[in-house]
């Protein structure tokens, strides 16, 4: 368990986009919610009375405060996914480029404990970022209010996010740590290329199944989620990080 | 060597260990043990199945035959196996993004064995400050930071992959110098591979050549001045008992070096200079 935890602070620390690109969006929630209230910008109608009058589910979402903040929070995950996958299609790239893999490997480590972590900090650690970053910013523009938005902006947004986890996010990144393990010059050419090219050859020549199942449903969104693209999902996980864990431990 | 493998004193017995790669033949019927109390020198030029062996030693590759490092199977217990003993893959792979106190944090959370409070120690004698960034040292600060942390790891098992590779005389020998003082004691062994001959020849104990894939020879330090002598003649050589022949012969500009196995050194002596030859002359004369 030490060992695990060591693994996941190794991470956080190693790539610092993972807390740096959270605390910038703070940030930026921040300055705006300082020109609120010193500077220039200004609600055009007393939010107060507004949350007050009818604190309904659908209502709280539908003021203008609160479409906003929904796609700022909207906003918060996609950018925390990028950090994701960009931190994924770094990290097993960099340990070879300088060299500290084989540092790592002389430590008694398995390969399978240091792939599972960084997919925890991927799959675990950022969603958990996630979510507490979009609570800070409710609560920096709401106040005390916001626990009644953040009820409702969770109920729904919560289940989304863990099933964009299981359906896009985990492919996804399975795919970003293959490619990050076996790239020789650029991982991120390489997890762009492949799936387009299936994508295009499937098009063009086939009845565009795979690319649909493979690529094109983890885009799409909550509504093309069925069972069968998980399933699919899953294995072509299963598959990669067994792959990467294989290859990982070909290195010297 | 029959039946099992030995573990009881033996930190590695390898046991008739083959490696092919296609048609290349990287290590052909290896057998060797090592036992406490010894500095084992590897030695050999690139390409001759070093760090092939050094591979199926640490768990890193398939092989034919037996081979147990702590009693463990390399292979499928290579966990177990690194917690057991010390190892430096690389002495230029330290994290370059770390500082100093976090590595120290690092290793004490994955390696049961290590001291921290040693390694502060061992770091203490050096100009090596704790808050400092890793890529920041110097490449031989950076290897004093790596020995400091591998010594404070408590095993009785340290291997060395081409420690020394890279850098100059001073930290090299400062390096050597270090492994006697805080690591080797006579329940202690260390295993250094190299190709730079001369470099460690005066730390090791025991010394094993390598080359295409076999052990052209295994022999202790100590045996190694009774054994083999190096001749030195400004005359030509001729002895009257014809089975008394150089291994190796090296014609010099101004005298012959002849080596020799295997021979009173007082029948030598009548024909110019005997002295021990070096590891070099030996690993010249042992596999050409």
């Amino acid at each position: 368990m030490n060992t695990f935890i060591a693994l996941i602070k190794r991470e956080v620390a190693e790539h610092n986009s993972l807390w740096r690109v959270p605390l910038v969006l703070l940030g930026i929630a921040f300055l705006v919610k300082l020109s609120f209230v010193f500077g220039n910008l200004s609600f055009d109608f007393d939010l107060a009375s507004r949350l007050n009058l009818d604190a309904s589910v659908e209502s709280l979402l539908s003021t203008a405060v609160g479409k906003v903040l929904k796609e700022t929070s909207d906003f918060i995950a996609f950018v925390m996914y990028v950090v994701a996958i960009f931190y994924a299609l770094a990290s097993l790239y960099d340990e070879r480029q300088d060299q500290s893999v084989l540092f790592w490997r002389s430590l008694p480590i398995s390969d399978t404990e240091t792939i599972l972590a960084k997919l925890v900090v991927a799959l675990a650690v950022v969603p958990i970022v996630v979510v507490v970053l979009q609570s800070i910013v409710a609560v920096v523009f709401l106040g005390t209010q916001s626990s009644s938005y953040l009820g409702a902006y969770f109920s729904y947004s919560l289940g989304e996010l863990g099933k964009t986890l299981l359906w896009s996010m985990l492919p996804i990144i399975s795919w970003c740590l293959f490619c990050s393990q076996i790239a020789k010059k650029s991982p991120l050419m390489m997890a762009l290329v492949i799936p387009l090219v299936v994508t295009v050859v499937d098009w063009l020549f086939l009845d565009g199944v795979i690319a649909d199942t493979f690529v094109i449903n983890r885009f799409t969104g909550v509504d093309h989620y069925t069972p069968t693209v998980l399933i699919i999902g899953l294995i072509f996980s299963a598959a990669c990080l067994t792959a990467t864990i294989a290859k990982r431990g070909e290195r010297f | 060597m029959q039946g099992s493998l030995i573990t009881g004193t033996n930190f590695v017995a390898v046991d008739n260990v083959s490696k092919c790669f296609g048609s290349t033949i990287a290590l052909d019927n290896v057998s060797l043990e090592i036992g406490a109390g010894e500095i084992v020198g590897l030695i050999g030029p690139n390409g001759a199945g070093k760090s092939t062996l050094l591979k199926a030693m640490m768990g890193l590759m398939k092989f034919s035959g037996r081979l147990s490092v702590f009693g463990q199977n390399p292979m499928s217990d290579r966990k177990k196996l690194l917690s057991k003993m010390s190892y430096i893959a690389d002495v230029a792979s330290l994290p370059g993004w770390m500082r100093v106190e976090e590595l120290l944090r690092f290793v004490a959370d994955t390696h049961t064995k290590f001291d921290i409070a040693r390694a502060k120690q061992l770091l203490n004698d050096t100009p090596i400050p704790l808050s400092a960034k890793i890529e920041a040292l110097s490449k031989g600060m950076k290897t004093r930071l790596h020995l400091s942390v591998i010594l404070a790891i408590n095993t009785d098992f340290l291997v060395l992959d081409e420690p020394t590779l890279g850098l100059d005389v001073l930290v090299r020998r400062d390096f050597q110098d270090r492994l006697i003082e805080d690591y080797f004691n006579q329940q202690r062994s260390i295993l250094i591979t190299t190709h730079q001959i001369d470099e460690i020849e005066s730390i090791l104990t025991r010394v094993l050549f390598i080359k295409d894939g076999r052990i052209t020879l295994d022999i202790n330090k100590s045996d190694l001045k009774t054994k083999y002598l190096k001749l030195l003649s400004t005359t030509n050589v001729v002895f009257a008992d014809p089975s008394i022949k150089p291994v190796y012969q090296r014609q010099l500009p101004n005298h012959t070096e002849l080596i020799f196995e295997n021979v009173d050194k007082a029948l030598l002596a009548e024909y110019g200079e005997v002295v021990s030859p070096s590891l070099e002359d030996l690993f010249v004369a042992t596999n050409s």
